[in-house]
């Protein structure tokens, strides 16, 4: 398993319906530079056949792709209360 | 339950519990609303917990909080390649009351924080997300929260609903975000049993060690490591800047597993079991990228306002979260006496502020954040420091030379324009 799996494994969550994150794939297939591939901490971001993938299951809410989204090609909201990411530690 | 309260807190971390515990304290109704499924869900830390400010809040916390280990010994650590240098600042007396500082969880520390907002009288609700504002004109007079019949009104509403804030942008209190104002934090808990952890450590008892890194092992990315000693685990992580990670095409995760294997560091965590990945992102802006602090009927305190200060040796953020939302539940109490809610009434906020040590070490460090953007301090020092130790605890065949001729040639490679302009800047800063 790598690294990044076995990290992303430890966390909990509680996965909502709905998502809290909302990509304009237009926007995203016009991004050359696709920088939520490296700046997301949960690697929800992913190219496959060259098509972005977003999988918000994952997200830790940091707000990163809120902030360095290139094009502004996402809508950023917290997930429905009680949902989402639940630290267990911290 | 009616629906109208004195004081509403959004957010039930450490600012948020500590306007609610001074607020609920002084008889004022108080409800503070968390979104996470329990108190600390949406919360981790790459900081000290330090006593003076909790102890302002809570005094003598130190008897009932959960706290993993008070840090007597602080190592700033330098890499470059082989090499390393490491200053230990300790202080044995730290280890007894009103102590310095501790190495805390999150979950647990936030957790007992809102349970002592409860001991004052508020009502803690959790699960419930705050969509927006009420305002009636200019005023702003209560929250919408995403439930059914959700509206809640208050006389004085305080933001302390993290770096994300959406209410404070929504509110136009916080300016829009830049990307060098943010820092992202990348942490493990690492499983070791504390005798393992004393060992390796050099520890005694419940006493804890705390590290501040930097060097090559983050590959000329503006950022540093930390690592915690906490009871029966190790808190390690990396605090760095977004955009050079897409710069470098790299994840903040893999240049976390760069800084663990650093032989220093290996050598600390080996065969530890992770029992925990978190990330989060740090309002490092500084100052100049705070937002307002108060407009009618509303005010902003931690990291929602923008509260942290990040020196490279020192990263405050719980700590100036604490003391701000102090003073904003101190300034509800008097805007509540005067019944007066008004953007004059509620400037008692920053007068407080202005009294106390959270808007003091903001304009303090005002400059920090131009010194933390430097590559030259991540990277450059940290060779300039290790080339000048290794020739000096080495001896060639050829003749030897002065320290201070080391020095002096050392210094010459960074360029002495730099050297002057990292050095004011640093002055000005730390």
């Amino acid at each position: 398993m790598s690294d990044r799996a076995e990290k992303l494994l430890t966390i909990r969550h509680h996965v909502s319906r709905t998502p809290h994150i909302v990509l304009d794939t237009e926007k995203c297939a016009a991004c050359l530079l696709k920088p939520c591939l490296y700046f997301c901490p949960a690697g929800c971001f992913s190219l496959v056949d060259n098509e972005l993938k977003f999988q918000y299951e994952g997200c830790l809410e940091c707000g990163t792709c809120r902030v360095m989204c290139a094009n502004n090609a996402l809508k950023w909201d917290y997930p429905q209360g009680g949902y989402g990411v639940s630290v267990r530690l911290g | 339950m009616t629906n109208k309260f004195d004081v509403i807190v959004v957010g039930a971390g450490p600012a948020g519990s500590s306007a609610a515990i001074m607020a609920a304290k002084a008889g004022l109704k108080v409800l503070v609303i968390e979104r996470g499924e329990y108190v600390g869900a949406k919360n981790m830390t790459g900081g000290m917990l330090m006593s003076q400010i909790l102890n302002e809040v809570v005094p003598e916390f130190w008897k009932e909080a959960p706290l993993q280990r008070p840090v007597v010994s602080q190592r700033i650590m330098m890499t470059s390649g082989a090499r390393s240098m490491m200053v230990d600042i300790g202080n044995q007396k730290f280890l007894e009351p009103p102590f310095n500082g501790f190495s805390v969880l999150r979950h647990e520390l936030d957790a007992w924080m809102a349970d002592k907002a409860r001991e004052a009288g508020a009502i803690v609700v959790t699960g419930t997300v705050v969509d927006d504002v009420i305002r009636e004109g200019n005023r702003i007079v209560g929250v919408k929260t995403r439930r059914e019949d959700g509206d809640v009104y208050g006389d004085v509403v305080i933001l302390a609903d993290g770096v994300n804030s959406l209410l404070a942008r929504k509110v136009g209190l916080k300016k829009p975000d830049k990307a060098h104002d943010i820092g992202l934090g990348v942490k493990e808990l690492l499983a070791l049993p504390a005798k393992t952890i004393n060992e390796r450590f050099g520890l005694t008892g419940n006493s804890g060690a705390a590290f501040m890194a930097i060097g090559d092992f983050a590959r000329g990315i503006p950022g540093g490591g930390f690592i915690y000693t906490n009871k029966e685990s190790i808190s390690i992580g990396m605090v760095l800047q977004p955009r050079a990670l897409i710069d470098q095409k790299v994840t903040a995760d893999e240049v976390l597993e760069r800084f663990k294997a650093v032989p220093e560091v290996a050598r600390l965590i080996e065969g530890a079991k992770l029992i925990e990945y978190s990330g989060h992102l740090i309002p490092e802006g500084g100052y100049d990228s705070m937002s307002k602090l108060y407009a009618d009927g509303i005010m902003v305190a931690g990291d929602a306002a923008g509260f942290v200060v990040n020196t490279g040796i020192t990263l405050q953020g719980m700590n100036l979260a604490i003391a701000s939302g102090k003073c904003a539940g101190e300034a509800a109490v008097k805007a509540c006496r005067k019944q007066d809610f008004s953007v004059s009434s509620l400037s008692e906020y920053e007068t407080l502020l202005s009294e106390g040590v959270a808007l003091n070490a903001m304009k303090t460090h005002r400059r920090a954040p131009e010194l933390m953007s430097s590559s030259r301090l991540f990277s450059e020092y940290p060779d300039m420091v290790n080339d000048l130790l290794e020739q000096i605890v080495t001896i060639g065949p050829g003749p030897q030379e002065l320290a201070m001729k080391i020095a002096w040639r050392e210094m010459k490679k960074i360029g002495w324009k730099n050297l002057i302009h990292d050095g004011l800047t640093g002055v000005k800063s730390l």
